[in-house]
């Protein structure tokens, strides 16, 4: 083969593998962005901070070195909390990472069972309702929520009890009474 | 099954509900790509032209070393002769010249492109 003839070939072969790579990316994309970015809603409070770090957190996991599916996610998720970290170290609200939000804001009751949880959620701490995303929404183990946030396996066990419980004491003063009606 | 066992399905199925009723305008996966590949891309010409910029500012430095060593050793030399009446003046020439060069280099190492 003539170096004439290689060189349009291996550049064929590189423009059908970026095809691949994008191809795969955007199926990757459709299935985890908008679950994706329903945490990041869920830890801001702020759309528009969400729409840029999950732009963030994808541009740089397509940057990043290919990686198996699995890690994939997990990556995901690891960059996008720690985007959002940075952020709010630059703004100085690193402490509202494990400190309550304001309280003064009551929970609405009965206006639709997702909006009783947002709102159930907007009152505990980032991390709580981090956690609680992550085990409920994701089904992470307690290890792999660990290694997103930073935290010890032992700690995120009780860091996801506390926040469920809290939750649940927060929905039943909601009006939500569970299964013991 | 308990009710503490009943609460926590429950608990379940409403995070999991409110995580399926959030709505959002995404971006579209095509532009995200794109924008991932233009930053690349200029992180690339970074990497590449990063010994470029070096070299830029460290020529004119070494020259100016250069040159200011070699006035230094033959100062002894050169004084006499500036001395003289005739060549006075190019005294404050040469002040004004490495004050001009010493301001490039200065606007050299300021300027946006060398931190590129």
């Amino acid at each position: 083969m003539t170096a004439t003839t290689a060189l349009p070939l291996a550049m064929t072969e590189a423009a059908r593998d970026e095809q691949a790579s994008r191809a795969d990316f955007e199926s990757f994309y459709l299935r985890t962005a908008r679950v994706l970015h329903g945490y990041l809603c869920r830890l801001t409070g702020d759309h528009a901070t969400a729409d840029e770090v999950l732009q963030e957190a994808y541009i740089r996991m397509i940057n990043a070195s290919v990686m198996e599916e699995g890690h994939r996610k997990a990556y995901l998720y690891t960059t996008a909390t720690n985007i959002l970290r940075d952020r709010w170290r630059k703004q100085k609200r690193e402490r509202e990472w494990s400190e309550l939000s304001q309280p003064e804001t009551s929970v609405r009751q009965n206006l639709g069972l997702s909006l009783d949880m947002a709102a159930v959620l907007d009152r505990l701490t980032a991390q709580e309702r981090a956690v609680l995303w992550l085990a409920h929404v994701e089904e992470m183990s307690h290890k792999e929520i660990g290694a997103i946030l930073n935290v010890k396996e032992q700690s995120v066990r009780v860091i996801v009890f506390r926040a469920r419980e809290n939750a649940k004491k927060l929905l039943e003063r909601a009006g939500f009474r569970g299964s013991h009606e | 099954m308990s009710n503490s066992d009943k609460n926590d399905v429950q608990f379940d199925s409403l995070i999991k509900q409110m995580a399926q009723d959030h709505q959002a305008q995404l971006p579209e996966p095509g532009i995200i790509w794109w924008r991932a590949q233009i930053l690349k891309k200029q992180a690339d010409k970074e990497r590449i032209e990063r010994p470029l910029v070096f070299m830029r500012l460290a020529a004119p430095t070494i020259c100016v070393v250069v040159v200011l060593g070699f006035l230094l050793a033959a100062w002894k030399q050169a004084q006499p002769a500036t001395n003289e009446a005739h060549v006075s003046f190019l005294m404050p020439l040469l002040v004004i010249s490495a004050l001009a060069c010493a301001l490039l280099l200065g606007l050299l190492a300021w300027s946006p492109a060398s931190k590129t």
